[in-house]
């Protein structure tokens, strides 16, 4: 140990030395942001005046350029380059880039990339370019699209998402089709496009593959209202896919339509659990009470999602289903007895049966016999709940007409 | 061979093991401190380029049961849930499980969230203890509280699951406050690979008093001024920035925090959902998912983000700490037992090479290393084998080695974040070399304890009294 000695303090010191840099290097990071900060928050002040400014077009970059000018290149281009900036101030940052030192820089390094600094430093020229609105960013953001990186993949589509050239949707298009990055981010912004795009995707609907006819199904939910599109998602129920199946019956139920009910009726009895499931939900979306004994059967379905569909669709349809459910308070399958209990109980008639009866000073043995039904279908939990939601006025009395009933 | 020939001996060699474990740990804290600065930027990168409107307002986003177990939290649950119904997301349900208070808490709820009680049949997929009642709230219909029997938070967190609809599940804790953001910075990992990512956790920080209104305004976070918070606060942020931002990055992310966990929903059930058979869920979770996917070769991703999307109440009663710590080394300890057989294994990939066996090197060697190493010092002195400044000089290293990593974890936090006033920063760098002091005995206390009642197969919980009811009493 002795001869390990000498080194223990020089040792000790090193440490102290090393806490110490580590340290000041962390507040003073910190304080130079804060400086840093104040500069930009002048410089965003004065982007924003200029912005509201009735003076000449020349006068207003004369004041943002005084503005920035005072800040260093890398932090005005991370300002321009943050998604978290507000829009118009990245792209008041993003042109003063462009004027002050040219695209070339930028155009250089958003064409390729090695490593990963050299990728992240790729994505935010593709950004500043693109809020500069620089002709060759189309075809700059194409081959991000066809990169083997997914963060500039997925950087591309998000920069296509937010431009508003039909050019971009037709790539984006393109890149759902082939399935060049996470499907649902593609949709995501075609959905939100900033012009229709309904003329890309309705051809999709015929693509071989699956997914893709999934998707554009989805994503016509924003144009369904015509009716060659509803035509067009109508027959989609016959496709082999069931999810391409269950994609057009949800749209359906949303966008409504001459072909929307009878799309949800051909579909209730799918072999596929969750197409009978949508189909369901379809019919509750459209609010078609008319057509709720084709929903209570699937109270009895083997699945559960199904049967909470089936529920949720008959709450959807309102108190009208209240007869064609109070049939299945009979079911044979105590599923559908439970399900048709739940459904009376969330429409309020469970409420509404017990408050009429006590309030009425001669008790109908029918409805005796009907609130029996209830409490057999859907169990002592039922009431209970039932006697928990009575305001206390009332509660005794419903305790004592439960107690009667049972 | 004399008795003191004898203790020289043994000192000398037991020095050697002690400092060589010390400067290995250090060793390996530094490389896990380089791969972790480099995932903190790279997260930072990708969150700077994401589009948080398209995820905020796109129905495509993945919806999420956000799952609350809770036994006698009457004085936080209001403030929780509201905070949790507050969340800027698109889609997402709040399930708040009673797991059989004694204090008035579903009384709570029902006055401030207008309760009413319902039946629903719901799918018993996992078996709990009897669900006494349903609630569904009149003002939010995102609300639904479950009232069952006591069973503990793996049970509580089977019952949520139960009782949830939506494909990905958030399993947080009744006392802690989350930040607005929190599911929508933590589901974008997810969104972006939906069919590997499974698991994710994110940083949630410690504080004294947790239902302060201010809690992320960026620049302008205070921490509490108390030394002992602040050492828990430091510990976390080191143990989350430190140490599982460089596991996520080397793919052997072996503890998703049951603060703040979210869990694809399916997954859980595939492996029967929680565990009651360990003294906490969260760690066995994780491990039990990873040990049958890799098992299975089938892809799989847990990751843990850099975002500060919490902050959970620390016990700040030396009694409450060493019982939460001696529950958090038992569960390691007994995890670490029941998946032996992955150690070393390489189908288990980087966590049966890497992981495993940095967690026996840290967690389940350290305990006995640190007690080693105090009684080493000591008897070295007492036999003059070192001299005080000697002595001083090594208990310096160790002092500033744990500065040094604080100050590692800070400056990854402040530089991606920025979350806290200069001066609440200066503090926390100052505060952290006093961890060996005041803190780090304590600690290891705790963790021999932790060590005690696992060979004694003690599995309690050892719940710690709040602070906040203390002072509100």
């Amino acid at each position: 140990m002795t001869s390990w000695a000498p080194y223990f303090l020089p040792l000790c010191v090193l440490f102290g030395l090393a806490w110490i840099a580590i340290s000041a290097a962390v507040i003073l990071n910190r304080v130079l942001y804060d400086l840093l900060r104040r500069s930009v928050r002048a410089a965003q002040t004065g982007a924003e005046a200029s912005r509201f400014q009735t003076a000449s077009r020349r006068r207003r970059s004369r004041t943002i350029e005084e503005s920035l000018a005072r800040l260093p290149r890398p932090v005005i281009e991370h300002i321009a380059a943050d998604s978290t900036t507000p829009r118009w101030q990245a792209k008041v940052f993003a042109t003063y880039v462009r004027d002050r030192w040219g695209s070339e820089p930028l155009i250089n390094a958003a064409f390729t990339h090695k490593g990963e600094m050299e990728k992240w430093a790729r994505i935010a020229a593709l950004r500043i370019l693109a809020l500069g609105g620089e002709p060759i960013i189309m075809h700059l953001l194409q081959r991000a699209l066809n990169d083997d990186d997914r963060d500039v993949v997925g950087a591309a589509v998000i920069l296509l998402g937010r431009m508003n050239d039909p050019a971009a949707a037709r790539l984006l298009v393109d890149a759902l089709r082939r399935g060049v990055y996470t499907q649902s981010r593609i949709a995501t912004q075609l959905d939100r496009f900033p012009q229709p795009v309904v003329r890309l995707i309705r051809p999709l609907l015929g693509d071989p593959a699956p997914v893709v006819r999934f998707w554009a199904a989805t994503l016509l939910t924003r144009y369904g209202g015509g009716l060659e599109i509803n035509q067009a998602l109508a027959s989609l129920v016959d496709d082999v896919d069931a999810s391409v199946r269950k994609a057009a019956v949800e749209t359906l139920g949303k966008v409504g339509g001459p072909y929307a009910a009878q799309a949800a009726v051909d579909l209730i009895d799918d072999p596929v659990w969750y197409v009978r499931a949508h189909a369901a939900r379809a019919l509750g979306d459209l609010r078609r009470a008319d057509l709720c004994h084709l929903v209570t059967p699937l109270l009895a379905d083997r699945e559960w999602w199904v049967r909470a569909a089936a529920k949720e669709a008959l709450q959807a349809m309102g108190r009208q289903v209240e007869r064609e459910v109070l049939h299945h308070l009979d079911s044979t399958d105590a599923f559908a007895r439970n399900g048709a209990a739940e459904v009376l109980q969330n429409l309020g008639i469970v409420d509404a049966i017990l408050l009429d009866t006590i309030s009425d000073r001669w008790i109908d043995p029918g409805r005796i016999e009907l609130i029996r039904k209830i409490m057999a279908a859907g169990g002592p939990g039922l009431m209970q709940a039932a006697i928990g939601r009575a305001e206390p006025s009332v509660a005794p009395a419903v305790a004592e007409l439960l107690e009667r009933a049972a | 061979m004399g008795v003191e020939s004898f203790v020289h001996t043994f000192v000398y060699w037991s020095f050697i093991v002690c400092f060589s474990y010390l400067f290995l740990l250090y060793a390996i804290t530094a490389v896990l401190a380089v791969v972790a600065s480099v995932e903190n930027l790279t997260r930072k990168c990708d969150a700077q380029a994401d589009d948080y409107d398209a995820l905020l307002y796109s129905r495509f986003t993945i919806p999420v049961s956000v799952i609350v177990p809770a036994y006698n939290e009457q004085g936080m649950i209001a403030t929780v849930v509201r905070r949790l119904l507050d969340f800027e997301y698109p889609e997402f349900e709040v399930v708040v499980v009673n797991d059989g208070s004694t204090d008035g808490m579903v009384e709570v709820l029902e006055k401030e969230f207008a309760l009413e009680s319902i039946e629903r049949y719901y799918r018993k997929t996992l078996q709990t203890k009897r669900v006494r009642a349903v609630y569904r709230s009149k003002t939010d219909p995102r609300l639904i509280v479950i009232d069952k029997e006591n069973g503990g938070k793996a049970d509580a967190l089977n019952c949520g699951l139960n009782f949830s609809r939506y494909r990905y599940v958030c399993c947080v804790d009744g006392d802690s406050i989350y930040h607005r953001q929190a599911l929508l910075v933590a589901m974008r990992p997810v969104v972006k690979d939906p069919a590997t990512v499974i698991g994710l956790t994110s940083l949630v920080a410690v504080g004294r008093v947790v239902d302060s209104e201010d809690t992320q305004t960026v620049g302008h976070k205070e921490v509490d001024h108390h030394v002992w918070t602040n050492l828990q606060h430091l510990e976390i942020l080191r143990a989350f920035l430190n140490n599982r931002l460089a596991w996520s990055r080397m793919q052997f992310m072996i503890c998703v925090s049951g603060a703040f966990a979210i869990w694809r929903r399916d997954v859980l059930l595939e492996v029967g959902g929680f565990s009651s058979d360990f003294t906490c869920e969260d760690i066995e979770m994780t491990f039990r998912i990873l040990e049958k996917f890799l098992r299975e070769r089938r892809p799989v991703k847990i990751l843990s983000l850099p975002d500060m999307v919490g902050t959970t109440e620390g016990p700040e009663r030396v009694a409450s700490l060493i019982s939460q710590r001696a529950r958090w080394q038992r569960v390691i300890l007994e995890t670490v037992w029941h998946y032996r057989r992955m150690l070393f294994n390489r189908r288990y990939g980087a966590v049966g090479l890497l992981g495993m066996p940095y967690l026996v090197i840290s967690e389940c060697l350290g305990p006995f290393m640190e007690v080693l190493v105090i009684v080493t010092l000591a008897a070295a002195l007492a036999f003059q084998l070192l001299n005080w400044t000697e002595f001083l000089a090594l208990l310096g290293i160790q002092v500033f080695a744990v500065g040094i990593m604080s100050s590692v974890s800070l400056w990854m936090n402040d530089a991606s974040f920025r979350y806290y006033r200069l001066r609440e920063l200066v503090r926390l760098v100052l505060i952290g070399p006093l961890d060996l002091c005041c803190y780090r005995p304590v600690l290891i206390y705790a963790y021999a304890r932790g060590v005690v009642e696992f060979l004694c197969g003690d599995k309690r919980w050892h719940r710690f009294e709040r602070n906040a009811r203390r002072t509100a009493a």
